[in-house]
């Protein structure tokens, strides 16, 4: 099977799903601004948002993130300093779960909101984060492709502090020599249709410095449609004609 | 006064049968299974009754498995364990429950179940390795039943084999300590098995236990793709 056929199956299982879901019911969101619960899709296409650095060297230009159709050449992501070009390809391609927290496909991502919990449910090669809203951020953080996260509410935006990332940074992150952590502040549009975060990374350039960058991310309401099974490791290697970084 | 008796009773009775128990709280923690057996028996402690042909396959796989030819095991390759071996595995899982729907993350790779809670079933959109599943509650034990797996999944590490038209009831009931939990299934599948047949599982909770990040591919070493 071609790996454009095989790509294409999952999207042609989340049509049928969607279409079978709508002659039942489409769900509608919740008018509670605090309500997450649901089915998302990132708005654009493959490809994590793009960044800015905000603070430290080259404050203003695009950080080493850029989705389709956008963002600096890779003459400039090397500048940068940045090699998550090739690993995330590998990655990619070797269905190791990316850093979500950028964005990085148009999958369809329920949230599924439980006491002292939020969780993010990437159909895309399952990919899981745990915003914890119980406790602290721990001491020591096991490492991990997607972190450790902890949140809380300020009035309607829900914070959430990432540590802990593998040596797979998030895109947005890929400039820095080192990341120390992530701050995301997530809110809804006020007609529910809408989930916005913003993301932060912090952490020190090449010399040492401290840089931050930032981006932002936004998923549309999908009322009609619920999450298939994705098994990257039927169809590894069949990504590459999606990667766009 | 009989005869509002007789009308009343079976109302009054399926009502308190209903809520005599209620719905566990699932969440928090995890769940990890308690001795789980390489090789799934009946209650009974016997072998499932695997049909001919089905039993000519499980003895292949016994004998490749003790050759070290895993060939026949597609999680060697980091495709998902199906129904009901995921629960076997030393990873835990745990459950994110909502009213409209039971969510199943197992550490296994990350594989999640959803089970939707609602009355209408969805209708399944083509096999998958944990198949499609809808659950209610009876009382204390979660219920879900499992249908439209892909055939090319084992029923447990032996090897047990299985077919497209595998159904799968799992009965969850917590103890009321909440420390523990048993799970009966209920195995079907005509074209492999000569009836149905139960087997029976246990998990122990760890409130304070949490799922990490497992990537099997790095677990196992597998490398799917290499650089050309």
């Amino acid at each position: 099977m071609s790996g454009a056929r095989k790509m294409l199956l999952p999207m042609a299982a989340m049509l049928c799903v969607a279409a079978s879901a709508m002659a039942a019911e489409v769900k509608q969101p919740s008018s509670d601004p605090r309500d997450f619960n649901g089915v998302y899709g990132r708005i654009g296409g493959y490809g994590p948002a793009s960044a800015t650095v905000v603070e430290g060297a080259g404050a203003g230009a695009a950080a080493a993130a850029r989705g389709r159709g956008g963002g600096p050449p890779a003459s400039a992501l090397a500048a940068a300093g940045g090699t998550a070009v090739s690993s995330t390809r590998r990655n990619r391609m070797n269905c190791i779960p990316e850093a979500a927290i950028a964005g990085g496909n148009p999958y369809a991502e329920q949230i599924i909101q439980t006491p002292g919990r939020i969780t993010f449910l990437g159909e895309f090669n399952h990919i899981v984060r745990r915003i914890y809203l119980d406790r602290p951020m721990p001491a020591h953080v096991t490492p991990s492709y997607n972190g450790y996260s902890v949140g809380h509410w300020e009035g309607d935006a829900l914070v959430v502090e990432t540590r802990g990332f593998r040596t797979f940074r998030p895109p947005g992150a890929a400039g820095m020599a080192t990341l120390d952590r992530a701050i995301e502040r997530i809110t809804k549009s006020a007609d529910g249709m809408q989930v916005n975060k913003v993301v932060s990374f912090e952490g020190r350039d090449q010399q040492g410095a401290p840089m931050r960058s930032e981006l932002r991310v936004a998923y549309q309401w999908r009322g009609d449609q619920h999450l298939y099974e994705f098994i990257c490791e039927e169809g590894a290697g069949d990504f590459d004609g999606v990667e766009t970084r | 006064m009989r005869l509002l008796l007789a009308t009343l009773l079976p109302l009054i009775l399926s009502i308190d049968m209903a809520t005599a128990v209620a719905a566990p709280d699932l969440n928090g923690g995890v769940w990890v299974a308690v001795k789980p057996p390489g090789a799934l028996r009946t209650t009974r402690g016997e072998r499932p009754p695997l049909l001919p042909a089905a039993a000519t396959a499980y003895e292949q796989h016994l004998a490749d498995r003790r050759r070290g030819n895993l060939d026949f095991d597609t999680t060697e390759r980091c495709l998902p364990p199906g129904l009901p071996r995921i629960l076997m595995q030393p990873q835990p899982f745990e459950f994110l429950q909502r009213p409209e729907q039971v969510v199943i993350m197992y550490q296994w790779n990350r594989l999640v179940r959803i089970v939707d809670m609602s009355p209408a079933i969805l209708d399944p959109i083509g096999p998958s390795h944990l198949g499609t599943s809808v659950g209610h509650w009876e009382g204390g034990t979660l219920v879900i039943e499992s249908v439209d797996f892909v055939d090319s999944s084992l029923l447990d590490d032996a090897g047990l084999p299985h077919g497209e038209k595998l159904r799968v009831i799992e009965r969850y009931t917590p103890s009321r300590d909440g420390h523990s939990m048993a799970l009966k299934l209920s195995i079907e599948d005509p074209d492999f098995y000569a009836h149905a047949w139960d087997a029976s599982l246990r998990f122990r909770h760890d409130a304070r236990g949490e799922i990490t990040e497992d990537v099997c591919v790095e677990r196992k070493k597998v490398v799917l793709w290499k650089e050309p």
